[in-house]
């Protein structure tokens, strides 16, 4: 639900002549008919399960495409040469201001920046990394067991995954609240700030921070990323600003949203809980179920060419969201899509998107979320939401829990 | 580094990949119809492929959560099979031969 006044106001975009009336549908992504009442997910699903269409357009948000089946989702996702990555978020205006190297990019010129992401944050560093991530998952477990009680998107989603990146980047603790604030205005804006500010912001936070670690190379993810050539040549100033926002955009605002949905699902089922706490074995394909069941991220691109897409032809310029959430949700990609079986087979999903730009961190995503259930449920075996407290689920770019009070009896 | 492709019914390929992608990126950014259901995860085992004999032995060991995945499928092979998404290119891999299985093609 948005609470901001000049963002109700936003007039609704006139039908363009390519677009036919049966497709045009009511649906604004960072506010979708119902949330409040059925949830984020199910508020996707219905519009998806609404028509018979794979493509609908909307007139919120200056007007956009949105693709609705999985199978759809994942094509545009792999075909850089018709949906471009120029402009990656919606509203369009907003996208054409957001800079970060190398999102805005297609192969080839994408390619060899995708190159430095999947050396500093791919498989083999997340191999490496991972009792740094247990040691910190731990520590604040221990600290929340013996409390009975907490909010988890608080006292867990937002310290986790930023005291990890605090260790990995290098960057001093009392920076994190300017940080959080900057990229939740990027990819859930209340009006407060506008994408220009947030981006001088972040630079001008970014840029000593550079210039230490070019100067002082270490082991940490910074010094990785910017002590880099690209093809051959160095990196100028623009991009390694690009690439080490990105990280921490990456790093502090999607995992939080992930390990949120998660929890609220185990809270709400003992059978699943019990399964995991009885064979802490299959965590990791559990984990996977719970990608492929809460997918957190509708992301866009812009049509290059004109393109037949299902019966309507999209033109160059036109903006379709591509979203994440609609991957695993399908009932044509998973049967029984909305149920939660940890002994799924052959699951189907597009929870890290697909094609070039692939979530760089997905491993490390994937480990920060086992890591997180293997601790969490050693120490806390059973929890419930606590009593009479309603959870409330925001929309946007990248999707949120608002609060998730949790309670438990200690032992 | 160069790939020797054979996709099952549609014959052989030759495709160029980047050190530091998977070879399952490779296959997939090269237009190779190579499901990868679960986008690199090691969680299904939809980008299964068979290993020419003369590179298995030069790959980095299977681990026992790949093992288990490849196990589940109609045409695991032993002294063949890996996860596509498992493997990272490397010059000193040059010329790999590997060939998709029925259950790693996109329908």
């Amino acid at each position: 639900m948005t609470d901001n006044v000049a963002e109700m106001a936003k007039p609704l975009a006139d039908v363009p002549s390519n677009v036919p009336a049966d497709r045009v549908v009511d649906f604004d992504i960072f506010n979708p008919p119902e949330i409040d009442e059925i949830g984020l997910h199910e508020a996707w699903v219905k519009l998806q399960q609404s028509t018979p269409h794979e493509v609908v357009w909307t007139p919120h948000n200056e007007g956009h495409w949105i693709a609705l089946r999985g199978k759809r989702v994942r094509a545009m996702y792999r075909d850089p040469d018709h949906f471009s990555s120029h402009v990656i978020w919606l509203p369009k205006s907003e996208g054409l201001q957001y800079g970060l190297v190398p999102t805005r990019l297609d192969p080839p010129q994408h390619t060899p920046f995708r190159e430095v992401l999947n050396n500093a944050i791919g498989i083999t560093v997340t191999k490496e990394v991972e009792p740094i991530v247990r040691e910190v998952a731990v520590e604040i477990i221990e600290d929340l067991a013996p409390r009975g009680a907490c909010n988890f998107t608080e006292d867990y989603a937002k310290q986790f995954p930023v005291r990890v990146f605090l260790k990995l980047l290098d960057i001093p603790y009392e920076d994190v609240a300017d940080v959080k604030k900057w990229v939740d205005q990027m990819t859930r804006p209340d009006g407060s700030m506008s994408m220009e500010e947030v981006m001088e912001n972040f630079f001008r936070y970014v840029d000593p921070i550079i210039d230490d670690r070019i100067a002082n190379p270490g082991e940490d993810l910074i010094s990785r990323v910017v002590n880099n050539d690209i093809d051959g040549r160095p990196m100028t100033r623009a991009e390694m600003r690009g690439l080490v926002s990105l990280l921490l955009v990456a790093g502090l605002d999607t995992v939080v949203n992930a390990l949120s949905f998660f929890m609220e699902f185990l809270a709400r089922s003992a059978s699943h809980r019990h399964e995991l706490v009885e064979n802490p074995k299959k965590i990791r394909l559990a984990v996977e179920e719970l990608f492929r069941r809460f997918p957190v991220v509708a992301e866009a691109r812009m049509v290059k060419v004109d393109t037949q897409v299902d019966g309507v032809t999209m033109k160059a310029g036109d903006m379709v969201c591509v979203p994440t959430i609609l991957g695993g949700t399908d009932d044509q990609m998973n049967k029984c899509p909305m149920q939660v079986d940890f002994n799924r087979k052959d699951t189907s999903h597009v929870t890290f998107g697909d094609g070039p730009h692939i979530c760089a961190g997905q491993h490390f995503a994937r480990q920060e979320a086992r890591v997180t259930i293997e601790e969490w449920l050693k120490r806390i075996p059973e929890f419930e939401i606590a009593p009479g407290s309603k959870i409330q689920h925001k929309s946007g770019i990248v999707c949120t829990v608002e609060d998730l009070p949790l309670v438990w009896k200690v032992k | 580094m160069k790939i020797k492709v054979a996709i099952p019914e549609r014959g052989e390929t030759e495709i160029e990949a980047r050190s530091g992608w998977t070879v399952m990126e490779a296959l997939r950014d090269a237009g190779i119809p190579i499901a990868a259901r679960c986008g690199g995860g090691c969680a299904c085992a939809s980008c299964h492929v068979h290993i020419d004999p003369a590179f298995f032995g030069k790959l980095a060991p299977v681990s026992e959560d790949e093992t288990d995945l490849l196990e589940s499928s109609d045409h695991y092979d032993v002294g063949a099979s890996r996860l596509s998404c498992q493997i990272i290119c490397d010059d000193a891999l040059d010329g790999l031969a590997l060939s998709l299985q029925p259950d790693s093609l996109e329908d």
